[in-house]
């Protein structure tokens, strides 16, 4: 009694309330209008059943921002857990403007993606860009792209964006996990004579595995999300070629066609869960087995 | 041995500050682009300008929108920032310290916000039936919804290391569960309060597609759509639109010199718990 009197259920209603009604009864309304034919240009709203969902599924448009979204999810996920982990073992140790360079490689994550696509645009740019530049400096001119405006490559384009800008962020959560690896471990198995690739196998990899899970989900999630990285670079072009799920989103509502609009952010919500759910399971279950 | 590990080490160093460069190097650029003329920015090259034209700045600076874009970023911010701060506080310091099995639902709850995607087509809809479509307060509201599961995440880790014997002396001198919680514990929780107010205020400050879908009169918008509706103007002008750019990035890159240590804390602290 004393519990529920000091610690009052009143304290929780302002966060709850607000969180549920801007953003937990829009998603559930979600499903019901995902089932209408909501739109701009008609008053009344429809029951439709599933017909926006077989739309979308029947539009070969589709296939192309469900394929470029979870390519983009992959990717980015592989490159900038790989890339973090490796700058994060390089600034672990043996470095010593590492407070500096830090701050260097973290930068990015804190800019607007807003200006990070007009930065890059103007970095990408096919004959004046500095990328191209520097590939012919270096000798490398065959490699020189119009890395926006081919479609064959501006996923590619978009990916490596934003493995610029999060790798920092990447690192900084594996440099706070590898405080946890042991140095006695460590000190031990120097002794026995372990190579670099043994230590970083056996010891490192196990220690930081929590960091693991939490870089790979948070990046599978923000990935799978993506929208402002892309809509500043492309807006989803040339064509539809870089459209991502949350972009083409954007361009129904835009178009006042809520009730598709809907059907798709619904798709994305189920995406989501399922994909979040699976990489927890994969994460525990190697735990668990050791 | 020692001077192998050295070489190394030194070797390493020089390594990431050549990297560090990936990261400065469009920085950099954007700098340089915007004292050029327009012809030289239209290279987009690294060069030096063959003048500096800091009247770039004053050509933007011009534009009265700028201006008014810049407090109508910090209103927002600010709010958003102040209102999510304490109501997650609140709610995480109840559901910390009273772990019933409906307050942890109602964590998870919280929870659920930091993955599921935010429906943006039946948000409008709740909006419109609250009538708080297009107006600040609808703005603000919106963003704390938003921050909220991070935050109330954020400061659920950090009570749980304050311990529960300063609330029952509290409480036997004679403090109710509000003054409890104001004057006793929100102090103690400072350092998380300072991060959830900066990352907050950073990433309202950042956002652009609340006010894309949400806020459709220009008088209204922030310094970032401001920024965006310029670049659509003067697309041709890379000198201008650079010079915008880095006028923009100032108030960021300010708020990352100063609170740099709490963005890191925070971010790794939520992310290495959970």
């Amino acid at each position: 009694m004393y519990v529920n009197k000091i610690y009052s259920k009143k304290f929780i209603l302002p966060a709850l309330i607000l969180f549920f009604l801007l953003f937990l009864l829009p998603s559930f309304m979600g499903f019901y209008y995902s089932l209408t034919n909501w739109n701009s240009m008609s008053e009344k709203i429809k029951f439709i059943g599933l017909d926006n969902f077989k739309e979308i599924f029947n539009d070969s448009g589709s296939f192309m921002f469900i394929k470029n979204t979870l390519m983009y999810a992959f990717f980015t996920t592989v490159l900038k857990v790989a890339i973090g982990l490796g700058l994060a073992l390089m600034l672990n140790e043996g470095i010593k403007t590492k407070g500096l360079l830090r701050t260097i490689y973290f930068l990015p994550i804190i800019i607007s993606n807003l200006i990070v696509g007009l930065m890059f645009q103007q970095v990408l740019h096919p004959s004046n860009g500095i990328l191209n530049h520097a590939l012919e400096f270096i000798g490398l001119s065959f490699l020189t792209q119009a890395w926006l405006e081919d479609p064959q490559w501006v996923m590619w384009s978009t990916i490596g964006v934003e493995v610029w800008k999060a790798a920092g962020f990447v690192m900084i959560i594996f440099l706070a996990g590898l405080q946890t690896v042991s140095k006695e471990t460590i000190e031990a198995s120097d002794m026995d004579g372990a190579n670099y690739w043994n230590k970083f196998t056996k010891i490192i990899i196990p220690s930081i595995a929590p960091s693991i899970l939490i870089n790979t989900l948070l990046s599978v999630i923000s990935g799978l999300k993506v929208f402002d990285v892309i809509f500043a670079l492309t807006n989803g072009g040339p064509g539809r070629s870089s459209e991502v799920i949350n972009i083409t989103i954007f361009n129904q509502f835009s178009m006042g066609n809520y009730g598709y609009s809907t059907a798709l952010g619904v798709l994305m919500f189920i995406f989501l869960a399922v994909i979040s759910i699976g990489i927890i399971m994969i994460f525990t279950r190697k735990e668990t087995n050791g | 041995m020692v001077k192998h590990r050295r070489l190394v080490n030194l070797s390493k160093e020089v390594f990431a500050w050549l990297l560090s460069l990936v990261i400065l190097v469009p920085f950099l650029m954007v700098l340089l682009n915007s004292v050029k003329s327009v012809t030289e920015a239209a290279t987009m090259s690294l060069s030096l300008p063959s003048e500096f034209l800091f009247s770039n700045y004053l050509e933007v600076l011009k534009d009265k929108r700028i201006y008014s874009s810049f407090f109508n970023s910090l209103f927002l911010s600010t709010a958003a920032s102040l209102i999510t701060l304490v109501v997650s506080a609140m709610a995480a310091f109840v559901i910390s310290r009273n772990r019933t099995r409906l307050n942890m639902v109602v964590y998870s709850i919280f929870l659920l916000g930091l993955v599921a995607p935010m429906n943006y087509v039946t948000t409008m809809k709740v909006m419109q039936m609250l009538n708080i479509i297009n107006t600040y307060t609808g703005a603000y509201l919106l963003y704390s919804a938003i921050f909220i599961p991070f935050t109330v995440f954020l400061y659920f880790g950090f009570i749980g290391s304050i311990p529960k014997e300063l609330d029952e002396s509290a409480v036997i001198d004679g403090c109710g569960g509000g003054r409890l919680f104001f004057q006793v514990i929100f102090p103690l929780l400072k350092p998380v309060t300072v991060t959830a107010i900066i990352i907050n205020f950073l990433n309202c400050w950042n956002d652009f597609i609340i006010p894309l879908y949400f806020l459709n009169s220009s008088d209204k918008w922030g310094m970032i759509m401001v920024m965006y509706n310029y670049f659509s103007t003067y697309i041709s002008s890379w000198n201008l639109v650079s010079a915008a750019m880095i006028l923009n990035l100032l108030p960021i890159i300010v708020v990352y010199a100063i609170g740099q240590k709490y963005i890191i804390s925070g971010m790794t602290a939520g992310a290495v718990k959970g």
